[in-house]
């Protein structure tokens, strides 16, 4: 793959393909699989037991410290376990195993559509807390009676449409697609939240995306912003950097603090679904590609569908699989099982065929420098990887920066070496998060 | 579709990388010092053919020896040892007795190399651990100097400058494009400036070495011997002659940029290249040596550290200084 250098980032001359085809509906799974858990540290109580039946968009699970979103059934049918699951991100993890009856039947009739007018603030907000979408941090929310919780004002959000930036065509296709749902989603942002102003962030070569933006009328509710895109551009420290000229701090505290929130697209669409139509989060959209899936699709699918179902839907694999991968192919992660739950993060599935697989052994840090001439938060990452290869984790975080990193895999990718310096990194924050709060080791 | 029809690789990321390998960095290495192998063979006939092989094969045999010794994976096939061995057979005359130039070679991979744990860790370059230790154990045996094809000047230009003084340099009458074609005494391998040129911007075409060091080190040789061409035209030499005599050339494009012994920032690399090309004119001008690009870089890694202390402000971090 030739390759593009850019200041601090890496733009494909060829990004990967991605398809371009209208999102299509999967239907729901018999069988699916809900961690009771973010994967990321936050986890909930489970509110249903084995044997119970729930209606689809059924409470099951719920965050007594109000930290996480709750958790809803994607469809009606029994619970057929609630049980321990082994998730490749962070291993046994408890999950609800539910059993559909194929009736699809919701806790209460959908009503239609509301308008926002006569709406009242802090009804949407106990709407959008209870309907599982997570657009800010759960618990910088305000509470129930519209006062703002903790201190937080949230000034400007940036609505993000590229995605990482390379790749995985999702967001492209939900802006065609659901420009009016946007729209809604933006008006209620505008509402609740009441921020000076709202970015909307896209890619410049994307021309049928700017011509529906254009059409729907969405320029005079938000500033749109076309960018050059290369990865890792999407991620929010960089797009603060580059709208804002602002960084977000390393010494803790993260983009909301600042009063800026980062949202994609999927999620204000979810948004305005959710609290529209009275109907919690239970479909995510997904993107299948890679060349070892036999036709790349664009997918609305349950959350909790098993990664089988996804590529059952595409054709199935083309030719023999190496990878399934969830995430970028620079920093997300690769699946044992095809069994594993499609879950409210996953955004695109990527298949790597087996002919393109390279099993290759990491060799020592020759110093070339070229990770550090790609990093876009420009830390070092050889001399992070050194570190944490040899379990000197306080060193790299007092003298290397190593909760600077934003693990977009940059440096993984360019290496000589083939040194995995993102895999080191990430292993030395989860070892020092065991010793303490991250804060502890921030402030070093 | 059952699940235990596919089985599939877990591994960590990145799951894509470039086609730049440690390997493929050496190997086009190699394939940039072709002509000037060739010239050598060209120029001195059996003389450099010996030195070339002697050392090229005691330094893959230390290589793979010491690994073996050391029971790690043997790593002969990814150049290093040939690349080592050949940089150093380059800077030697092709009169050097076979045992010096065995014991050079194998001290530069067995002391400069091996005994720091190998490629990657060495904090010097092995090619030029192994000239100096014999430079400075043996003298007198290594300036033997034989001119290419005969009837010319035994003696490198620069050392005729050094011991006899610029009005011998001009009685030999030597001109920018007989040094520049390798009509000079000198090592095997830096007579040919032409195809040292050559192989460098064929590196830096394929950017296996970045333009940093090269720009630094020639520009600091040229601007720092102007300087003195300029106070005293009748005692120093032009500077294009240091750009093109000695081992200027192979320094610049071959041994300062060897990426371990190097820094890794930007910034670092050019201010490497300065520190070099600013020794290798001191050790020129006032030193004993009449060339000193081998001294020059083996100092400048001593640097490196301290030159990768030197870096951008991370991101988000303020009150940062450099």
């Amino acid at each position: 793959m030739e390759i593009i250098r850019s200041y601090g980032g890496l733009k494909f001359q060829e990004a990967l393909p991605s398809p371009e085809t209208p999102i299509e509906d999967l239907p729901a799974p018999e069988s699916l699989i809900l961690p009771l858990s973010d994967l990321a540290g936050l986890s909930s109580r489970p509110l249903v037991q084995r044997g119970e039946s729930v209606f689809k968009g059924e409470k099951v699970g719920e965050d007594l410290h109000n930290k996480m979103p709750p958790i809803h059934s994607p469809v009606s049918g029994r619970v057929t376990g609630v049980d321990t699951y082994r998730f490749v991100e962070s291993g046994n993890v408890l999950s609800m195993f539910i059993q559909s009856d194929g009736r699809e039947k919701w806790k209460t009739e959908i009503a239609p559509a509301k308008s926002l007018a006569n709406r009242e603030v802090s009804t949407l907000v106990q709407q959008i807390k209870e309907s599982g979408v997570q657009i800010i941090p759960f618990e910088s929310l305000p509470d129930a009676e519209g006062k703002k919780g903790g201190a937080i004002q949230v000034d400007q959000f940036v609505i993000n449409g590229i995605g990482h930036g390379y790749g995985g065509s999702i967001y492209r296709r939900l802006m065609l697609e659901k420009t009016s749902e946007l729209h809604d989603g933006i008006r209620l942002i505008k509402k609740v939240f009441r921020p000076q102003k709202i970015f909307l962030v896209m890619n410049e070569s994307h021309e049928d995306v700017s011509q529906a933006i254009e059409g729907s009328g969405l320029g005079e509710e938000v500033q749109v912003i076309k960018l050059e895109v290369y990865y890792p551009l999407g991620h929010p420290h960089l797009l603060s950097k580059r709208i804002f000229d602002r960084e977000i701090p390393s010494t803790g505290g993260s983009a909301v603090d600042m009063g800026v929130a980062f949202v994609g697209v999927d999620r204000v669409i979810q948004v305005s679904d959710s609290v529209l139509l009275d109907r919690p989060v239970i479909e995510q959209y997904v993107t299948v590609s890679g060349e070892g899936v036999h036709t790349p699709k664009n997918l609305k699918v349950r959350i909790g569908t098993p990664l089988r179902r996804l590529i059952e839907a595409c054709g199935g694999f083309n030719e023999s699989p190496g990878r399934i991968v969830l995430g970028n192919p620079l920093g997300g992660m690769a699946q044992f099982s095809l069994e594993r739950p499609v879950l409210k993060n996953t955004r695109w599935v990527w298949v790597q065929p087996e002919a393109q697989v390279v099993e290759d052994k990491y060799r020592p840090c020759i110093n070339c420098g070229d990770c550090v001439d790609i990093c876009p938060v420009q830390i070092m990452p050889n001399f992070l990887g050194k570190f944490c290869e040899f379990c000197k984790y306080e060193e790299a975080a007092q003298q290397y920066d190593l909760f600077t990193c934003i693990e977009c895999g940059l440096c993984a990718y360019v290496c000589p070496s083939r040194r995995p310096m993102v895999h080191f990194i990430k292993m030395a924050k989860w070892e020092l998060s065991l010793t303490g709060t991250e804060n502890d080791k921030r402030s070093i | 579709m059952t699940n235990d029809q596919y089985k599939f690789y877990v591994s960590f990321p990145p799951y894509l990388q470039v086609k730049k390998t440690v390997s493929s960095i050496l190997h086009n290495t190699l394939i940039a010092l072709i002509p000037a192998i060739i010239a050598a063979i060209y120029y001195f006939r059996g003389g450099a053919l010996k030195v070339i092989l002697l050392a090229v094969i005691t330094a893959v045999l230390c290589e793979a020896g010491m690994q073996k010794f050391l029971k790690r994976d043997i790593s002969i096939s990814d150049g290093h040892a040939v690349l080592t061995g050949l940089l150093f057979a380059f800077l030697l005359s092709p009169l050097v007795p076979w045992w010096l130039v065995v014991v050079g070679s194998g001290a530069g991979i067995i002391v400069g190399k091996m005994m720091f744990g190998g490629f990657g860790n060495n904090p010097f370059n092995p090619a030029l651990v192994g000239l100096v230790m014999i430079r400075l154990s043996w003298p007198e045996r290594l300036e033997n100097w034989k001119e290419p094809f005969g009837g010319w000047v035994p003696d490198p230009p620069l050392q005729v400058f050094k011991l006899d003084g610029l009005d011998a340099f001009r009685d030999y009458g030597y001109t920018v494009a007989d040094l520049f074609l390798g009509q000079q005494a000198g090592g095997v391998g830096t007579i040919f400036v032409a195809g040292l040129l050559a192989g460098g911007l064929y590196l830096l075409w394929r950017r296996i070495i970045s333009w940093h060091i090269p720009v630094g080190l020639l520009g600091t040789v040229f601007v720092f011997s102007a300087i003195l061409w300029w106070v005293d035209k009748e005692a120093n030499l032009n500077p294009v002659f240091h750009l093109i005599a000695g081992g200027t050339m192979l320094g610049a494009f071959f041994l300062a940029t060897d990426p371990v012994t190097s820094p890794v920032t930007r910034w670092g690399k050019l201010a490497y290249g300065i520190i070099c090309g600013a020794l290798i004119m001191v050790i020129r001008a006032w030193g004993i040596y009449p060339d000193g690009v081998a001294f020059a870089i083996l100092l400048a890694n001593a640097s490196s550290p301290l030159l990768n202390k030197f870096r951008p402000r991370p991101y988000g971090k303020e009150g940062y200084r450099a």
